[in-house]
């Protein structure tokens, strides 16, 4: 890896605290159950430590008791609370606005309200603070799996359908998602953040999106736009306003305004970006991106600093 | 060793306590499948089922694999196979009861 | 308590009247001694092997670890870690786990049981070789630089040939389902040997609890197993040939992978507990002195155990999409099965109650089992609440979880196992002071690496990445994991050298070392290999106990049936399925080398299909063919009667349903059930979740299904005559229906096309396999022509003739259940 991690970016990737409704009412069952589970195991303990002093035969109501009777109690109780709890988080708000996610190996197409005018982003969920957003997922390879810890638990993504699920963004911040199903060669290496912005930055993101991407108004990065132009980068990048369309790869139009490169891997700054064009496939194995690794310096130099400046 | 020992009963009558220990289990098995086979009716694509009729489809199923599976219960005895009928009736009649959790608790298939 | 007792004789003494007795269950010396079939090598072969699979698998985690130790570490590459994770699991549940625990069922269960080898000893010894060849093709892949890549679960499609091009899956689908033969193979012979060779006296409720939890696996893995071989056919000839059965475009879907691996996968985890379980039954109870308390409630609880386990599987699937209420199904139904693992835990927990224990070191990891067992039900039920559920899977907490399941669950009771019954292995005691050393070493590592797992997963670590970034939250916790691990693996390490070791340092272990009262311990270890000079009649389930004569006197002088037979033939005496009482003689073979032939054949073919060979692949399996016929061609011995000396006159391999060939048949059955089931299981799904796909490959061919239906109930019909009037014209008959069946079968669905629908692609698999039992009804129908045309029966020899029955109707109803799946979209169109 080159380049520090930019962990330090995020406000977590642990569902430990809660800034989602989904991750928050299963905090609050993983405690319950946690305080349970460790009470219980402490029961049986103490029936392991008095029968191993006991010097004769108990009753089978110990069996009845311990075995039988307290657990359904138990396992009634649980099957009641946690069936409920899923019944309300797991519930799919067709209202909502809908943001469309689809995996591919190893990155993350974001296309913001599909139903009107796609707006397109990648590796970055942009969440509207406080207000429901149904997240559709789907898959352009192979099975991925959804998951940010603090927001909600996770959803797979499987060729051939579309799963759905509602969440609620709580907190404002930067969380840190991960695939959760493993996707092959560098299924490590696929992340993503989620941005929760209150609702006036949440609409001027959108608004972001809608326009084109920053024009290159220095000669640096104007070279560093048609080297993008001239090296085929377009057969698989778009950026709105310079070359619109493509889709095998994530969208650029704003890769600058991101915090992390490479799907949520690497500190976005001009030296990895110029790193992660010439050697992508020693920083990422298995993208499909080849490393344009014979770039001149300068060549190099200007594209990294043209993406970077698409903010 | 001199004496022979006693030889016991040729059939130790073991077979009906077996068989009250295999049924309840194998009407738990029919009454899973029964449940999964109803919602999988109604809740996926083809929705060869409404929800209704799966859920009147488990809500005629479960007494009759209740009644079932507890036949026997009350039979008395003390041999190692009688309370094992015993003990699996019991285990198979709340594993029946929480096979019905989803059409108890929900109200429909999402 | 262990004195080491001067020299002494290692085996019963010989008697002069004996002699040829002796020589008849002499295990043939050196490099022969591979074509021993007696359940004792074979059972050692597979205990040794398994753990030479279980030190490969574990050291391929310590590299796991090792690369985990510190973020963003390059001590692996990706490709060699994924790698790495993916042989791990492999070897681990499909080639340590249960091999193993099989190893000990077959090595321990006729000395419990009071027989002289298991029924059928050349079929285990088939499976071992079955078990060996599979896993050499699996590590071969290795040295072809093709190692499975995409985890030992091998989701569709990145298992698919698209997203994983070279070898390295079909080293994988075709090793493990090879490797599965010796599964089921143990499945059956288990059975039989269980239900049919049983002491006198031993009634299923004398039986050693050890028995009863051996049982309801092999019955579990007969029903369990057929999912996941279906599975690998179905996604091996997707790679070969694509057949889109994975294919979404194609009206295929991915999720059926995953229900067929966890309909399997799941009930695996039980099958690899409760043998584990059940040595802990059998072990507790002797260093309390007591008998197991509950009974009865441990047998409720693991037949109970055998069933609801089948009805968790969709609980590894609960973040694919599936309905709701679904998994509300499975929630409860994953639930709802600790009630029979608490009952069994309270039967151990009253059983220590009876009387103070002896702190031996199996002792120990008895307690080391109880611990960690009960830590990871906990949080197995945790994991049953599907909100938890979508934070913990695929996380750390899964791992965490799952280890305290089977290492809790099953290595630790191996362990301890291993301690318990070496003495019987090598006659010699294994050390109490490196045992503690293991235990305490492995216990506390185990809690290191594996409970801090539980934070990392809730902390948001996903499984199987081979690198994570550092300041995460995840680094101290890892770099405790590893160092965890190391201390685990030193315990191992510890306890390897002393199974090593105690060969020439341990003491000699004396008759019964532990005070058990199970009849293995009858003989002062080592006992001789046919296990019982006479066998013994049984009051109870711990006759070392209750019956006092059979200790007090020597252990070849005891009275029992079989005692002087002079035959120099290797029998052991058949039981009464349910009584116990004896039934019957049965005669067992001799050393061969036609299972070792066989399973080389079967290697052959299993290879060559993986090198794209497809004639030696052919050649393979003809001569396999060849193999099994030359395996049952020996004169049948039905007719025969022996008088013994207490229990009057017996007749050798009877000819009745109650016979152990029956019983066999009756498991096989339960295996083909099973693998049509999974196949019917397919097609439903498929119909039910891909409805625009239904017909678009084409409509099967009615008539020729009503042919085929015709000819199989007429095959059964004859079939059925054939019992009572045992005539190679009549075999001739069952094979031609059966061959007429299995191409009417092949004429009913040529008009759909395989290729374009998944579902057309299923029901091809479905009558494939159909037309393979015919196959088999047909192959063993000429079979028994040839022998009869060749005189080698005589009048009333018809045990072939009683099996045939079963499996003639079994296939039948297939057939029946094809022509309605066959018939049903069509009727569907005239409504």
């Amino acid at each position: 890896m080159n380049g520090p991690s930019t962990l330090d970016t995020y406000g977590s990737q642990t569902s430990f605290s809660s800034a989602g409704t989904g991750a928050d009412a299963t905090l609050v069952l993983t405690t319950a159950m946690s305080v349970a589970a460790a009470v219980i195991f402490l029961l049986v303990m103490g029936a392991v430590w008095l029968a191993w002093r006991r010097d004769r035969p108990g009753s089978v109501w110990w069996i009845w008791g311990g075995g039988v009777i307290l657990p359904v109690i138990a396992l009634g109780t649980l099957v009641v609370a946690s069936t409920f709890t899923l019944a309300a988080i797991g519930r799919v708000d067709d209202g909502a606005p809908v943001i469309e996610v689809t995996g591919h190996q190893y990155w993350w197409d974001i296309v913001h309200d599909p139903e009107g005018r796609a707006l397109r982003d990648a590796n970055e969920i942009v969440l509207p603070l406080n207000i429901p957003v149904t997240l559709s997922l789907k898959t352009e390879d192979v099975i991925h799996s959804f998951w940010v810890p603090s927001i909600a638990g996770k959803m797979d993504m499987v060729p051939g359908r579309i799963n759905r699920m509602t969440v609620t963004a709580t907190e404002a911040g930067r969380f840190r998602g991960q695939c959760a199903e493993f996707c092959g060669l560098s299924h490590p290496l696929m992340a993503f953040e989620v941005v929760v912005l209150p609702q006036a930055e949440y609409d001027a993101y959108l608004e972001d999106l809608r326009s084109e991407a920053r024009d290159a108004d220095t000669a640096q990065l104007a070279r560093g736009r048609d080297v993008f132009l001239n090296e085929g980068c377009i057969a698989c990048h778009a950026i709105r306003g310079v070359a619109e369309g493509a889709r095998l790869g994530p969208d650029l139009s704003r890769i600058g305004a991101r915090a992390t490169l490479g799907a949520g891997m690497w500190r976005m700054n001009v030296g990895n970006l110029a790193g992660w064009i010439a050697d992508v496939q020693d920083m990422k194995p298995g993208a499909q991106m080849p490393s344009y690794n014979h770039l001149s310096g300068p060549d190099l130099r200007a594209v990294a600093h043209y993406l970077a400046s698409l903010k | 060793m001199t004496d022979r020992p006693p030889r016991p009963q040729t059939r130790p009558h073991i077979a009906p306590g077996l068989r009250d220990v295999a049924r309840p289990v194998v009407i738990w098995t029919l009454h899973f499948i029964l449940v999964y086979a109803a919602l999988s009716a109604a809740c996926a694509e083809r929705a060869v089922a409404s929800y209704p009729a799966a859920v009147i489809a488990v809500s005629i199923g479960t007494p009759v694999a209740l009644v079932l599976a507890g036949w026997g219960l009350l039979r008395r005895g003390d041999q190692p196979m009688r309370i094992a009928a015993r003990v699996t009736i019991i285990i198979s009649l709340l594993a029946i009861l929480f096979n019905t959790a989803p059409v108890l608790l929900l109200d429909g298939c999402r | 308590m262990i004195d080491a007792t001067a020299d002494r004789p290692r085996q019963g003494p010989v008697l002069e009247e004996l002699r040829t007795y002796e020589e008849a269950w002499a295990t043939p010396p050196g490099w022969r001694r591979l074509s021993s079939v007696s359940h004792r090598v074979v059972g050692q072969r597979f205990i040794v092997t398994g753990l030479v699979f279980f030190l490969i698998a574990g050291f391929l985690a310590l590299l796991v670890r090792t690369q985990l130790i510190v973020p963003e570490n390059t001590f692996l590459d990706a490709e060699t870690y994924n790698q790495v994770f993916t042989m791990h699991g492999t070897l681990m549940m499909f080639l340590f786990a249960i091999p193993i625990l099989e190893g000990f069922g077959v090595y321990l269960l006729p000395l419990m049981l009071g027989a002289r080898d298991l029924v059928f000893p050349r079929l285990g010894a088939f499976g071992y070789w079955c078990y060996l060849f599979g896993g050499l093709i699996v590590l071969a892949s290795f040295v072809f630089d093709a190692a499975p890549d995409g985890g030992w679960f091998m989701y569709t499609p990145l298992s698919t040939k698209e997203f994983t091009p070279g070898l390295s899956a079909d080293f994988w689908l075709i090793g493990i389902t090879f490797a599965e033969i010796a599964s089921v193979t143990a499945a059956v012979e288990l059975i039989a040997a269980i239900l049919c060779t049983r002491a006198p006296g031993m009634s299923l409720t004398k039986m050693p609890i050890f028995a009863w939890y051996m049982l309801v696996t092999a019955f579990m893995i007969t029903v369990g197993f057929p999912p996941l071989i279906v599975g690998s056919i179905l996604l091996e000839v997707e790679r070969l040939i694509g057949l889109p059965f994975f294919d979404p475009a194609l009206g295929g879907d991915p999720l059926l992978w995953q229900h067929l691996f966890w309909l399997f996968g799941h009930p695996e985890v039980y099958i690899i507990f409760l043998p584990a379980a059940g040595m802990v039954a059998t072990m507790l109870p002797t260093f309390v002195g007591k008998p197991l308390f509950g009974y009865g409630y441990a047998v409720a609880a693991v037949v109970t155990m055998g069933f609801i386990s089948f009805g968790l599987w969709a609980h590894h699937m609960f973040a694919t999409g599936l309905p709701t209420i679904t998994l509300t199904l499975f929630s409860a139904a994953s639930t709802i099965v600790t009630i029979p693992t608490g009952v069994q835990i309270f039967c151990f927990i009253l059983t220590l109650a009876q009387k103070r224990p002896r702190l031996t070191v199996p002792m120990h990891f008895i307690l080391g089992f109880l611990f960690i067992f009960v830590i990871g039900g906990l949080t197995g039920v945790m994991l049953a609440a599907v909100p938890f559920n979508w934070q913990a899977h695929d996380s750390y907490f899964v791992v965490a979880h799952l280890h305290y399941v089977l290492i809790g669950g099953m290595v630790f009771p191996l362990i301890g196992a291993f301690y318990y019954w070496t003495p019987h292995f090598t006659g010699r005691m294994m050390s109490e002071r490196l045992g503690k050393w293991a235990f305490w070493l492995m216990f506390s590592g185990f809690h290191i690496t594996f409970f801090l797992m539980h934070i990392t997963g809730l902390r948001g670590m996903p499984r199987r990445i081979s690198t994570y970034p550092a300041g995460i939250g995840w680094d101290r916790l890892n770099l405790l994991s590893t160092i965890g691990s190391y201390i685990l693996a030193a315990g191992v390490v510890v306890f390897v050298w002393d199974f090593i070791a105690h060969r020439w340092r341990g003491p000699l272990a004396p008759r019964n070392p532990w005070k058990a009262g199970t009849l293995e311990w009858l003989y002062p270890p080592i006992a001789p290999g046919h296990n019982f000079h006479a066998i013994p009649r049984v009051h109870s389930r711990e006759p070392l106990w209750d019956q006092p004569d059979l200790l007090e006197n020597e252990a070849h002088e005891t009275r029992g049936l079989l005692r002087d037979a002079p035959h120099g033939r290797r029998e052991t005496v058949g039981c009464h399925p349910l009584s116990g009482e004896p039934l019957q003689i049965v005669r067992l073979p001799h050393p061969t080398w036609i299972p070792l032939l066989t399973a080389f054949a079967v290697a052959v073919s299993f290879s060559a299909v993986l090198a794209s060979l497809y004639d030696i692949a052919a050649a393979g399996a003809v001569a396999a063919l060849f193999g099994f016929a030359a395996w049952a061609w020996e004169p049948s011995e039905t007719g025969q009667t022996i008088t013994t000396n207490d229990e009057g006159t017996l007749p050798v391999d009877v000819a009745s349903r109650l016979g152990h060939t029956h019983i066999a048949i009756i498991g096989t059955l339960m295996i083909m059930v099973a693998l049509f089931a999974s196949v019917l299981f397919a097609v439903m799904f498929l119909w039910n979740v891909q409805p625009e796909f239904t017909r678009l490959a084409g409509d099967p061919d009615l008539f020729w299904t009503s042919i085929a239906v015709a000819c199989g109930l007429g095959m059964s019909l004859v079939a059925w005559l054939a019992r009572s009037a045992p005539m190679a014209v009549l075999d001739l008959a069952v094979a031609l229906l059966a061959g007429v069946a299995g191409w009417a079968l092949y004429q009913a669905v040529l008009p759909t096309d395989p290729m374009a629908t998944a579902l057309a692609a299923t029901l091809w698999v479905m009558a494939g396999f159909i037309g393979t039992q015919q196959f088999v009804l047909l192959y063993w129908s000429l079979f028994l022509a040839l022998r009869k045309v060749s005189g080698q029966v005589a009048a009333g020899q018809i045990v072939p003739e009683i099996n045939r029955v079963p499996y003639a109707l079994v296939t039948a109803g297939m057939l029946i259940a094809a022509a309605v799946v066959l018939a049903a979209p069509q009727l569907e169109v005239l409504k």
